[in-house]
């Protein structure tokens, strides 16, 4: 059993909304997860899933109103810093004491998060000064330092430099660094790979996994990409219509998925490998309107397995072990369908326990 | 994945020694694409992968002639269509012979029109259809092809989510019954789930329609589901083609080991067993080049003569053909 690592954030029955002029989107409808430290979480799930919102809300990033905490917890604790707090609970005042400080967010595009008309050293000199109490050249020293460090040649020279005069990979570097600077607890990554070559995608996720381990932070990272997934998390949750679906360990996600949605999700990948079957397992339609959410599971229309109990009742959170629980009601013992997985590329249903699992319905 | 039996069949397109600059002014040329040759045979799907600015969307517009090329030989069908004039081309019918997916389904759609009119422009340009009551059915027709409704035809494109969209673009590539499809990153705007419906049924409609598709992508892994054969491209260059499963399986270009090294699979226990060699720096401007290999600044085997002599495109086998001086076997 491993050691028992701290924790760091607690997110607790989460719901968000945003007022709209056409009526209320239910962004965010109810989600639980943990991050300790040193662990990476992946979210994953389609645009339009809420994984943004979910982090943009612990940032506390979204404009309030038209979003809305409906209601849960986030509760954020550092025992180092004697910290323990619901970041729900706090105005915006209070808020920038730990933005930037405790937790820091990189985007997916680097060219619209940097400011175009301040050269980049400035920015990360803006930061620090914010945050510490240390002199324009001690934090210069330190962002030289910083720039450095996320790998960019001649650190010196990109101090001066402004953001246009720099490639895709380059500023996304400058975007870690200046996520870096205050030295946070936790980092959110929000699809930071996505706009770039894969060549440079490989270089920063290897840049972000050596800093994660030199610092010993929470990474929550944002993708749809899920050999990027497969590639960074530790742990990984699957949202779908505002609710995770689905979230254990790495493996159990991609060796031993329950959910039909994370089954669908993981046939649509085309492999690099080699693979025997032929045609890619899609999932047809497209996501449930948010603005009125259906009764039951969200995915129940989509969905290949939909029983009568599906589209009246949403189904709980069902256990499969500690760490790995599925919101769907095929996983009930009253469930008399056992069905497997389609056999897909990553599905593995061979050699495993499959269908004879025991699931227990979690209790709130 | 079509029959390897396609190796007999009749070339469509021959791309011999095709240039393409831009003057940027100055005394600054960018080699957008600099002498490519490469076939592709009817009912055969081509994949072009590159990191971004290789110019592999430059070869898919030339080659529709979206751009003029600035030299060598484009033969489609057996005739030479690069010095053709538009009236030319016009006779030739190039415009129904040949068509494009876009990748952006939000900016290659007019807003102004419906789907139907979209779908219809071109079956009405061409006179295709008695009257526009028959040109109506065929949109329909074509609508069901791509899996949305007649009631769709009266709707404007912002009604559609992206997926239903590239449908819709797709639908209008297929109006005039092309013999050459170029799709432009036609499914890296999608979603996965919604990706692989499109794929799906741009390989059911290869089979259906005869088609043939020159697919551009950065997406290696949908290269490999889709591509009969691959061309991998490096500023401006093609730096390895051949078979889908021979390039992938034992690629020898540096640059394409890297590239494919460098794409995370969706595998965890592969992924923790895998051995990476980050590939350094990025890709050059391609900018007045120098000589010689221009992955040389790059490449971990580069010797001398790298930076000095341009490597040809030279067969390691078969079908199989690398342009480096130290293949990597």
């Amino acid at each position: 059993m491993e050691q028992k690592k701290e924790r760091l954030i607690d997110v607790k029955d989460l719901e968000v909304s945003f007022m709209t002029a056409n009526g209320e989107v239910k962004a965010v409808r109810g989600i639980d997860f943990q991050l300790d430290k040193g662990e990476t979480l992946a979210i994953v799930g389609e645009s339009g899933c809420g994984k943004s919102v979910t982090i943009q809300t612990i940032m506390r990033l979204n404009l309030e109103p038209p979003a809305v905490i409906k209601g849960g917890s986030i509760t954020y604790t550092n025992s180092e810093k004697n910290i323990k707090v619901d970041i729900t609970k706090l105005n915006n005042k209070q808020m920038q004491a730990y933005r930037g400080k405790e937790f820091s967010m990189i985007f997916q595009d680097a060219m619209t998060s940097l400011n175009p008309t301040s050269k980049v050293g400035r920015q990360i000199v803006e930061a620090i000064r914010k945050h510490t109490a240390l002199s324009y050249m001690e934090a210069k020293k330190n962002a030289i330092e910083l720039l450095g460090k996320v790998g960019l040649p001649n650190p010196e020279a990109v101090f001066s430099r402004y953001p246009h005069t720099m490639s895709g990979g380059q500023r996304q570097r400058v975007m870690i660094a200046l996520a870096l600077s205050c030295n946070p607890s936790i980092l959110f990554a929000d699809e930071p790979t996505t706009a770039l070559d894969v060549t440079i995608q490989s270089q920063i996720l290897d840049l972000m996994n050596t800093i994660k381990k030199e610092r010993d932070m929470g990474i929550i990272f944002i993708t749809h990409n899920l050999g990027v997934v497969a590639r960074m998390a530790d742990r990984v949750a699957v949202m779908y219509a505002g609710q995770i679906i689905e979230s254990g360990m790495l493996r159990e996600i991609f060796y031993q998925p329950k959910h039909p949605y994370t089954w669908g999700l993981l046939g649509s990948v085309p492999e690099l490998k080699k693979s025997e079957n032929k045609r890619l397992l899609s999932i047809p339609g497209t996501p449930p309107d948010l603005f009125a959410p259906p009764k039951g599971c969200g995915f129940a229309a989509r969905c290949p397995y939909c029983m009568k109990a599906c589209l009246d009742y949403m189904p709980g959170e069902y256990s499969i072990t500690d760490s790995h629980f599925a919101r769907c009601w095929l996983l009930d013992e009253e469930c008399s369908t056992r069905i497997t997985p389609p056999v897909g590329r990553a599905v593995n249903t061979g050699d495993s326990d499959d269908g004879v699992f025991k699931t227990k319905r979690k209790e709130n | 994945m079509a029959e390897s039996g396609a190796t007999k069949q009749e070339i469509l397109l021959d791309v011999q020694n095709v240039k393409k600059y831009f003057n940027l002014g100055h005394g600054k040329r960018l080699h957008a694409v600099d002498d490519i040759s490469f076939q592709i045979r009817r009912g055969e799907t081509l994949g072009l992968v590159g990191e971004s600015g290789c110019g592999k969307t430059t070869v898919g517009r030339t080659l529709v002639q979206l751009y003029e090329a600035d030299g060598g030989k484009i033969i489609f069908q057996g005739k030479d269509i690069v010095p053709m004039t538009r009236l030319q081309r016009k006779k030739e019918q190039l415009t129904k012979k040949m068509q494009m997916i876009f990748q952006d389904p939000y900016a290659s759609l007019n807003p102004y029109f419906t789907v139907g009119e979209i779908i219809g422009e071109g079956l009405e340009i061409h006179k295709i259809g008695a009257d526009k009551k028959e040109r109506l059915e065929m949109v329909y027709e074509l609508l069901d092809r791509v899996g949305l409704h007649k009631e769709h035809a009266n709707r404007f494109p912002h009604e559609f989510s992206g997926g239903q969209r590239q449908r819709v673009g797709i639908a209008r590539s297929l109006a005039l019954n092309p013999d050459f499809i170029v799709c432009d990153e036609a499914t890296s705007a999608l979603d996965v789930s919604v990706q692989a419906q499109v794929i799906n049924m741009l390989i059911d409609l290869r089979e259906k329609m005869n088609l043939t598709y020159l697919v551009v992508a950065h997406d290696l892994s949908v290269v490999r589901y889709i591509s009969d054969r691959v061309a991998v491209m490096y500023l401006g260059q093609l730096v390895e083609i051949g078979a889908v499963d021979e390039v992938y399986d034992h690629p020898m270009h540096p640059y394409t080991i890297g590239l494919l090294e460098a794409v995370p699979v969706a595998d965890p226990d592969y992924e923790k067993d895998r051995k990476i060699t980050m590939m350094k720096g990025e890709i050059f401007s391609p900018v007045n080049p120098r000589p010689g290999c221009r992955f040389a600044t790059r490449c971990p085997y580069a010797a001398e003569e790298c930076s000095s002599m341009t490597p040809l495109l030279q067969s390691v086998g078969g079908d199989h053909f690398v342009a480096c001086h130290h293949p990597v076997r």
